[in-house]
């Protein structure tokens, strides 16, 4: 087939209205200075992310030591499922927890239509959205994100950013030294729908819950007030 | 699609008729706007989309330029990037690729770009067998019927609507599916299997990152990201007024995107994709292709018109526009309806074909007051109806009836004299009962509403015969 | 106060108050008297319009705009008893006239001494009407498009009817469009007609007999609808109200 794409190029080039080189382009742009956003104070930030899982009707745990997130897992796992079963991709971080000791039997690889729960490592928590940024790549396989019934995501509190911006200096930070990565994902909530009737619906497609692991100190009194409850060990 | 814009009129009216329809788009009309403005509420609404205009506006104004470097940046990626004139090209490299890769089975998310181009069509006759997987595209395909808003799809059709047509077309033996969450799981179960058997998954973009080459993909239900993971041929459809320069400017829209399509600050995914699988990847498609349309995109360029290549496609002017409420979106007859279809439509189809819709306004303004992409939609509407007139597109009574006022009224004695004159018959003849339910000449008006009669003389007549009084006392 | 003091007024009567509902003007040149200004209504006034520009007719809507100009030159004050014309005078004279250098620069300077009646009656004259013989009784409100969206006609009319000692009760939906939008209610009448029964609903909900707004267009719109469905309706101008012009029939009232 013929390639239309000077074609295309000439005609978008001869209606525009600049011709600008590229050095003048850039300069142009840069003068439109930053998105007008509020920055979160740094005292808002953990209320404001917090809250916004809420309203994202996403499940939340906190877990003070790596150990307690595996048992915290195991025992959704066993309860969901009476079974012990999850799959996770093959990050590092991922690999060093103590999954046997918590009881948690972690197969390591991309999820199958047969795997119920996936397990994912945050890359950075959004508290502007309550998103967790996730990649898809080797360390955690898109499948893993909407393949699965329950999709856990293990955040650390050091990891949590307070804009979509801040969240974007860390991925261009990844990305010089990892590389592009095929997929970057800002997942805010389990898959829903509103297509009959407006009616929301949890679990279209992907995930049915999206349940967030945070590793971190998180007052009693501010997780009350945001609406979780604490869930005993 | 088979384009109906020309008879918006009969199809409004026909719309007009189904009462259930017509309460619960009402309804859409309530609960939308007022999700909206909570979700807007949270932002620097007016800050933010004047931001994300000027961003637009330089984009499109070095369009080629960000066209090249995304272009580069793609294949830089290991993708492929393909250019396609009009629907016609863009079809056939779809339909290229799946024969290069002896596709069977299609799996297609949410692209309105498709809609336009007629491409599940295209692939059906070649014999594929596609699936909408956007739950809403899937309803409305399996129903035989046109989406009728762009991001609620089958937004149209009732609970009871979609429960039969599960009930009739999923072949799964006696069931109640009592409630919206049984028929979701239903079409959970049976669309899985489609995402895990398609070879190829077709999906549409929310904005071309240059910087990055990356196309970002905003959906709740997670349909959109398992179409481009799962098949081993990933297809990305898109037109050339997608491209934003960097991330961080997509990611401003997206702050203005989700509000305003669904009342939220984000979406479930938002999803940046570049690429097929990485060499240590463990999933995700062997092959990843950008086909960039243009499809009279390069018309609107540089034109009048070209506020429009801002649209974001987030739907709100549909559900605040009082005419769509009452007429429907089936009833404007092609890809896209409400205020942003009435602009979008004649500008890619033809006016001709779409003479009506530029029409189907009442400059209310609501529209433009809450684009998040800034578009005078109003006043873009009022020139393509200055177009349709100086074309001659607008009926000769219309025409002729408005030279003969714009010509009266340019003589302020002559005008004044003979409606004067006009206004006291027709106040003798109305005043006893206050008003008409005929007049000649106001067929239009009067078919659905009488015609209030003038209170007494025109003002003029009687604000110079005080003045007269005044000054001969004086 | 002196008659050199006082805020020398040009009235655009507009063509639907002068041809349908003179009451409208006389109240408007009532109040704006009674606030302190000096009145006078320029005879070379016919329509402002809108009717062509709206209907893509631009050719047509050109020379009325150039008339307005001209007959409105030299008055530091242009008031319009309706929200539409004024955003004609104010917001689309420019754009109607944007390839006029000279003209361009008349229409945009025109704009800038274009007020609508009640927003120029609190922000320009500050004015407290009289007591209404209203006084008590429920009303109901409808913002006409154009001047809510054009203008930011909204608090306004509102704050002179409570000066009145008149009290609003917001319908429903009352920044939804009523379905007039000029030629749009004789082109689309079926979408009108729902649009306006929708209106009519929602004031009804209100429990209020009377209905009140700035735009005589869409007023002869509900009030033509409001009879056709004997649909019991009062519906008038608001200055009429602030005027306490109430002798008159309301619109598309008979004589009593």
């Amino acid at each position: 087939m013929a390639d239309s794409g000077p074609g295309i190029l000439a005609e978008v080039r001869r209606r525009q209205y600049g011709d600008a080189d590229s050095d003048s382009i850039a300069e142009d742009l840069a003068a439109l200075g930053h998105t007008p956003v509020r920055p979160l104070d740094e005292d808002e930030v953990l209320e404001h992310f917090l809250t916004r899982l809420k309203t994202n009707r996403v499940d939340l745990e906190v877990a003070a030591s790596k150990p307690e997130a595996v048992k915290r897992i195991a025992r959704f796992v066993y309860r969901e499922y009476n079974g012990y079963r999850a799959v996770a991709g093959n990050d590092r971080r991922l690999a060093a927890l103590p999954w046997r000791d918590g009881g948690v039997l972690v197969r390591f690889g991309a999820a199958t239509p047969e795997d119920a729960v996936s397990i994912s490592y945050a890359r950075y928590g959004i508290a502007e959205t309550g998103s967790m940024v996730l990649y898809c790549n080797r360390d955690n396989p898109a499948a893993n994100n909407w393949l699965t019934r329950d999709h856990i995501v293990i955040l650390e509190s050091r990891d949590l950013v307070a804009s979509l911006e801040d969240a974007w200096t860390g991925i261009r930070r990844d990305t010089d030294t990892e590389g592009l990565p095929r997929g970057v994902t800002l997942v805010s909530g389990p898959s829903s729908t509103g297509d009959i009737i407006g009616h929301l619906v949890k679990g279209a497609h992907g995930p049915l819950r999206l349940r967030v692991i945070f590793l971190g100190h998180v007052p009693e009194e501010l997780l009350t007030r945001v609406g979780f409850e604490t869930l005993p060990l | 699609m088979k384009q109906t814009s020309e008879h918006f009129l009969e199809n409004a009216r026909v719309a007009l008729t189904q009462t259930e329809a017509r309460q619960r788009m009402t309804g859409l009309g309530q609960l939308m706007p007022m999700m909206r403005d909570a979700a807007v509420a949270e932002v620097d609404f007016e800050a933010l989309r004047e931001h994300v205009k000027r961003i637009k506006d330089h984009t499109l104004d070095n369009l080629d330029h960000y066209l090249r470097q995304f272009e580069e940046q793609v294949v830089l990626n290991g993708g492929h990037l393909h250019w396609a004139r009009d629907a016609a090209e863009l079809n056939a490299t779809v339909l290229d690729i799946c024969r290069s890769v002896e596709a069977r089975r299609v799996g297609k998310g949410k692209s309105m770009i498709t809609e336009e181009t007629g491409l599940t069509e295209h692939l059906e006759t070649a014999g594929l067998q596609v699936t909408e997987t956007d739950l809403g595209e899937y309803i409305v395909q399996i129903a035989g019927e046109p989406p009728s808003h762009i991001v609620g799809p089958a937004f149209h059709k009732s609970e009871q609507e979609i429960r039969e047509l599960f009930l009739d077309q999923h072949k799964l033996g006696r069931r109640r599916l009592e409630d919206p969450p049984a028929m979701v799981a239903e079409a959970r179960e049976v669309l899985r299997e489609r995402f895990l058997s398609a070879d190829v998954g077709i999906i549409g973009s929310n904005a071309l990152i240059a910087e990055t080459g990356q196309t970002l993909l905003v959906t709740n239900e997670g349909n959109g990201d398992l179409v481009s993971t799962l098949p081993k041929v990933h297809i990305v459809c898109a037109s050339i007024e997608k491209l934003m320069p960097r991330p961080e400017d997509a990611l401003a829209q997206i702050r203005l995107l989700a509000r305003s399509a669904i009342g939220t600050a984000v979406t479930a995914y938002t999803s940046f994709y570049s690429g097929p699988r990485r060499a240590d990847d463990l999933d995700g498609p062997e092959q990843y292709h950008v086909i960039l349309l243009d499809n009279r995109r390069t018309e609107i360029l540089g034109s009048n018109y070209q506020d429009m290549l801002a649209c974001m496609r987030c739907g709100t002017c549909l559900t605040h526009c009082p005419v769509y409420i009452g007429a429907g979106g089936h009833a404007y007859g092609w890809v896209y309806p409400g205020p942003m279809g009435s602009v979008l439509t004649p500008l890619l189809t033809g006016l001709e074909q779409a003479s009506d819709l530029p029409n189907a306004c009442t400059s209310c303004g609501r529209c433009a007051e809450v684009c998040p992409a800034s578009i005078p939609l109003p006043d873009l509407l009022r020139d393509l109806r200055a177009e349709e007139n100086h074309n001659k597109i607008t009926p000769a009574r219309w025409r002729w009836g408005l030279k003969l006022h714009g010509w009266l009224a340019r003589f302020p004695g002559l005008y004044q004299a003979l409606t004067g004159a006009a206004i006291a018959i027709l106040h003798r003849l109305g005043r006893r009962s206050g008003g008409f339910s005929r007049l000649p000449m106001a067929g239009g008006w009067t078919q659905v509403r009488d015609f209030p009669a003038p209170q007494g003389g025109s003002f003029m007549r009687q604000w110079k015969r005080r003045q007269k009084q005044s000054a001969d006392r004086g | 106060m002196s008659r050199d003091h006082q805020p020398h007024v040009g009235l655009f009567v507009s063509c639907l108050a002068d041809l349908f509902r003179p009451s409208v003007a006389f109240s408007a040149i009532e109040l704006l008297e009674s606030a302190g200004c000096r009145v006078e209504v320029p005879a070379a006034q016919t329509c402002c319009g809108q009717p062509g520009y709206n209907s893509g007719a631009v050719d047509e809507a050109r020379p009325l705009a150039r008339q307005v100009i001209e007959a409105f030159a030299g008055f530091p004050y242009v008031v319009v008893p309706s929200g539409s014309c004024a955003g004609m005078l104010k917001h689309h004279y420019p754009r109607l006239l944007a390839e006029y250098p000279e003209w361009h620069a008349r229409a945009n300077d025109l704009a800038q001494r274009t007020w609508e009646v009640t927003s120029f009656l609190v922000e320009v004259m500050d004015y407290s009407p009289p007591v209404s013989s209203l006084h008590g009784r429920k009303v109901t409100y409808h913002d006409s498009c154009a001047g809510l969206r054009e203008l930011g006609i909204k608090q306004q009319p509102r704050k002179l009817l409570s000066r009145a000692g008149v009290d609003v009760t917001e319908l429903q939906g009352t920044e939804v469009c009523c379905g007039f939008g000029g030629t749009f209610c004789a082109k689309m009448p079926e979408l009108s007609q729902k649009m306006v029964d929708d209106k009519l609903d929602n004031a009804a909900d209100t429990g209020a007999a009377m209905l009140l707004g700035g735009d005589l267009g869409c007023l002869m719109n509900i009030a033509g609808r409001a009879r056709r469905r004997d649909h019991d309706l009062e519906v008038r101008h608001v200055v009429e109200v602030l005027a306490d012009q109430l002798a008159e029939p309301a619109i598309g009232e008979g004589e009593r």
